[in-house]
C-alpha cells in the first residue's frame, strides 16, 4: 500500500481501513498532511482500535513537535548591515532615499522641459537648434540670436565650426561665419557680415556686421579695412550683393558697426569664447587708428594678413 | 515573522536602492527561521551563527540579482546551504551540552527557572542528537518539511530531487527519529511535546 501522493481529497485507499494493523504508509500519509477530512474519521477510528499504530503515530508526532520548538536566534541586523555597508559603500537613510527620489523626478521634469523648450524654439525659429553633423546655411543666424552676448557666444560655439553660406540658401547673404577657435595670437580678429536682401536682390535692410576680436575694435578702422578689402575684391563682393552698388555698402558700414556687437575675447581655448562683452563702440575710438590688424574673411578669400589682399588683385 | 510577497518584493527593491531600514526588515523577517534551520542542520550554534551572518551578507550584496518571481526564502536558504556544505568540510557537527545534562553538582538544589532552563537545554540537545542519527538528506528534508513547513514540491525543487525521493527521505527519517526517541529519551521528555500531538 502506498500513501496518497496527491491532494487530500484523493486520500488513502479505503480498503486500507479494513481489519488488521494500520500500515506505516498510512501513518506517513497522515503526517504528510495528505489525508482528507473525509477519510480522517474512518482512519482515526481504525487507529483507535490499533494501540500499536496509534502509539507509533503519537511518538512520531511528538518527535516532529520537538523540531518545532522555538529557537532563540541572535539579532544579526547590526553586524550584517555594518559588513554590507562597508562593502557597498554605506547605506541611505529614508530621508536620503527620498531626496534621491525627488532628485530623479526633478531631473526627469528638467529633461522633459528641455525637450519641450527645444521643440518650441525649433517651431519659433526653424533651424536654430539644428544639431545635425551636416553643415547648414547660417542665413538668419544673427537675427535669431539673443542680444545677450554670452548666450550668443554659447550658441555660436555649439554650431558647426565653419560654414559657407550660399546666396541661394535664403533671403540673407552671409559672407562667412567662422566659429573656430581664435588663434592665440594677440591682435587677430574675425568679422562676420550679413546682408539681408530681398528676392529681387536689393538690400532689404542695412547689413549687419559681427566682429570677434581679442580686443575692442574701432568701428572706423573696421570700415576702413573693409572698404579697402572689398574694393580689391570686387568680384566676390559683387557676388554677394547682386545688383547693389558697392558704395552703398561701404557708406553704410560705420553706422552699422556702431550698432553691432563688438566682442572681446579674453581667452581662447577649445573654441569656446570664455569672456564675451557687448561693449558698444565708443565715439573716441573712431578717431583712433586701428590698434589691431583686422582680418576680414570673404568667400573665395583666405584669411590673410596685410599685403596679401593686394597679391590677389 | 511572515510577510506578503508584494511587501517582501518592495523591501527588496528598497534595500537594493540602499535603504537601510528595508534591509533590516528583511533580515529580521528571516533570521529566526534560517538560524533555527542551520542550528538543527549543523548542531553547533557558533557554526549556525557564522553561516547565517555570511548568508545575509551575501544575499544583501547580490540583492540586485534576485528574481522576484521566486521565493526570497528559497534563495536565502540555498545560499546558506552552500555555506553550510563548505563549513561542514571544515567542522564536524558538535553538540556541546553533553556536559550540562550529565553534570551533578554539590551545591544547593537549583530553583525552578534554573531547572526549566536545564530541561530546555536537554530537550534541545535530544532533538539535536536525534537529528544527527539521520542522513544529511533526511535531516534537511525533515527540517524543511516539519520545521520550516515547506511543501513537498518546493523541497523537491530546492533539493533538486523528485518528489517521490523527497517523500522517501522524509518517511525514513521520521521513523528513525521516532525510533531514536523511543530508545534513548524518557517518556518525560517526549511528554513535553504532547500538547502539540494530540490525535484529533
Amino acid at each position: 500500500m502506498k500513501p496518497n501522493d496527491g491532494a487530500s481529497s484523493n486520500g488513502p485507499d479505503r480498503d486500507e481501513f479494513g481489519a488488521g494493523r494500520v500500515p506505516d504508509d498510512l501513518i506517513d500519509a497522515i503526517l504528510d498532511g495528505e489525508v482528507g477530512r473525509e477519510d480522517s474519521k474512518a482512519l482515526f477510528a481504525k487507529l483507535s482500535a490499533d494501540p500499536e499504530a496509534s502509539g507509533d503515530l503519537n511518538a512520531t508526532r511528538r518527535a516532529i513537535g520537538a523540531l518545532r520548538e522555538p529557537v532563540q536566534a541572535p539579532d544579526f541586523t547590526d553586524r550584517v548591515l555594518e559588513t554590507v555597508g562597508q562593502k557597498r559603500g554605506g547605506w541611505l537613510s529614508g530621508r536620503d532615499r527620498r531626496l534621491i527620489g525627488f532628485g530623479r523626478i526633478a531631473a526627469g521634469i528638467a529633461v522633459v522641459a528641455l525637450i519641450g523648450g527645444m521643440y518650441a524654439m525649433e517651431r519659433a525659429r526653424p533651424g536654430t537648434l539644428d544639431v545635425s553633423g551636416q553643415p547648414k546655411a547660417v542665413a538668419g543666424l544673427t537675427n535669431s540670436l539673443s542680444e545677450s552676448s554670452s548666450q550668443f557666444a554659447a550658441e555660436l560655439s555649439s554650431r558647426t565650426r565653419q560654414e559657407m553660406a550660399r546666396l541661394s540658401d535664403s533671403a540673407f547673404g552671409v559672407v562667412q561665419l567662422l566659429n573656430e577657435p581664435m588663434e592665440p595670437t594677440p591682435g587677430t580678429a574675425r568679422v562676420v557680415f550679413e546682408w539681408p536682401f530681398d528676392e529681387a536682390g536689393e538690400f532689404s535692410s542695412p547689413p549687419r556686421m559681427l566682429v570677434f576680436s581679442d580686443q575692442p575694435v574701432s568701428a572706423a578702422s573696421l570700415a576702413e579695412q573693409f572698404s579697402s578689402i572689398t574694393q580689391q575684391a570686387g568680384e566676390a563682393e559683387r557676388s554677394l550683393r547682386p545688383g547693389g552698388p558697392l558704395e552703398r555698402l561701404i557708406d553704410s558700414l560705420p553706422k552699422v558697426v556702431d550698432r553691432q556687437l563688438i566682442t572681446s575675447i579674453g581667452e581662447f581655448a577649445n573654441s569656446r569664447f570664455l569672456q564675451v562683452s557687448n561693449t558698444p563702440v565708443k565715439s573716441e575710438t573712431r578717431e583712433q587708428p586701428p590698434q589691431v590688424p583686422i582680418l576680414i574673411t570673404l568667400p573665395g578669400f583666405e584669411p590673410t594678413g596685410e599685403g596679401e589682399s593686394s597679391d590677389r588683385e | 515573522m511572515s510577510m506578503k510577497k508584494e511587501d517582501e518584493v518592495r523591501l527588496i527593491e528598497l534595500a537594493v536602492a540602499g535603504d537601510k531600514a528595508a534591509a533590516s526588515d528583511l533580515i529580521r523577517a528571516h533570521q529566526n527561521s534560517l538560524f533555527a534551520y542551520m542550528l538543527r542542520m549543523s548542531g553547533n550554534p557558533d557554526i549556525a551563527e557564522d553561516i547565517v551572518q555570511d548568508a545575509f551578507v551575501r544575499v544583501l550584496l547580490n540583492l540586485h540579482r534576485f528574481d522576484p518571481r521566486f521565493r526570497f526564502s528559497t534563495w536565502l536558504f540555498t545560499i546558506a546551504k552552500r555555506l553550510y556544505v563548505n563549513a561542514m568540510q571544515k567542522h564536524k557537527p558538535l553538540y556541546d551540552s553533553e556536559i550540562v545534562g550529565s553534570r551533578k553538582g554539590d551545591w544547593d538544589e537549583p530553583n525552578e527557572p534554573a531547572l526549566a532552563l536545564e530541561r530546555d537545554t536537554q530537550a534541545r540537545d535530544a532533538i539535536g542528537r536525534a537529528l544527527q542519527q539521520l542522513s544529511p538528506e533526511q535531516r534537511e528534508i525533515i527540517l524543511l518539511f516539519h520545521q520550516q513547513e515547506w511543501p513537498i514540491a518546493l523541497i523537491a525543487e530546492y533539493t533538486d530531487m523528485p518528489e517521490g525521493t523527497v517523500k522517501s527521505h522524509l518517511h525514513r527519517g521520521r521513523r528513525r527519529m521516532r525510533k531514536y526517541f523511543e530508545e534513548h529519551e524518557s517518556e518525560e521528555f517526549l511528554a513535553r511535546f504532547s500538547d502539540e500531538v494530540v490525535i484529533q
